[in-house]
């Protein structure tokens, strides 16, 4: 069973984001979302793309452009709200992390 | 015993977007000064993604409260402190939306905050 995770704090400053980590399997989703938009830079991401393929993290667009986060491609994929919306209901259970 | 002139030092430790707590730090910074009192400012952790350069708060349906930032000069503001640590931890450059401000390694820092008298940390 697929799970999302929606991550909104930034793993400089809580350890929200580690303990996503430490509990998401291979076929799940992770979004960054508000202040999570920083962990894209910070040295967990790495672990993130080790444990789940490219094709399933996302960044929400707007927040990252709001906190002029750099996006890079080869990181993350861009996210729309309305996206979101989307996986979110397609998805069977979500977590968020906050 | 000599008494310095007691000074402020208002601590920034939180991103600017999801709490208000670099709001009300900014808002506070503003009323020293108009008091002129006198005041520096410090970022360490997450605050220091405040003064990161090319924010776009209304893409989030906020105000552009950081345009205020420019406005610190204006009230003699002119301490402001940016933990250099902090900056390489998030790979952040000195790309920043105000000038006049001085990056400090951690010891500096640590040197330059412990000069006042009351801090507040936000």
């Amino acid at each position: 069973m697929s799970m999302l995770h929606l991550v909104r704090t930034s793993a400089f400053q809580a350890n929200d984001f580690e303990q996503c980590l430490n509990v998401v399997q291979p076929s799940d989703t992770i979004v960054l979302l508000d202040d999570g938009c920083y962990n894209l830079s910070h040295d967990l991401w790495q672990q993130a793309l080790n444990k789940i393929a490219l094709p399933s993290l996302y960044i929400i667009e707007a927040h990252a452009q709001a906190r002029s986060v750099n996006i890079d491609n080869n990181k993350v994929n861009l996210l729309s709200l309305d996206s979101l919306m989307t996986l979110i209901c397609e998805t069977d259970k979500s977590v968020t992390w906050q | 015993m000599y008494s310095p002139v007691k000074s402020v030092a208002i601590m920034n430790s939180n991103a600017p977007l999801s709490k208000a707590n670099a709001k009300d730090a900014l808002d506070i910074a503003l009323i020293f000064g108009s008091y002129e009192q006198s005041v520096s400012l410090y970022f360490q952790g997450d605050g220091v993604y405040q003064l990161i350069a090319h924010q776009q708060p209304e893409k989030v349906q906020q105000k552009d409260f950081l345009k205020t930032f420019a406005a610190l000069a204006f009230y003699d503001i002119e301490n402001i402190f940016i933990c250099h640590d902090s900056l390489i931890q998030r790979g952040l450059a000195d790309n920043f939306s105000i000038e006049n401000v001085q990056v400090l390694n951690r010891n500096e820092y640590a040197i330059s905050l412990h000069q006042h008298q009351t801090i507040l940390r936000f």
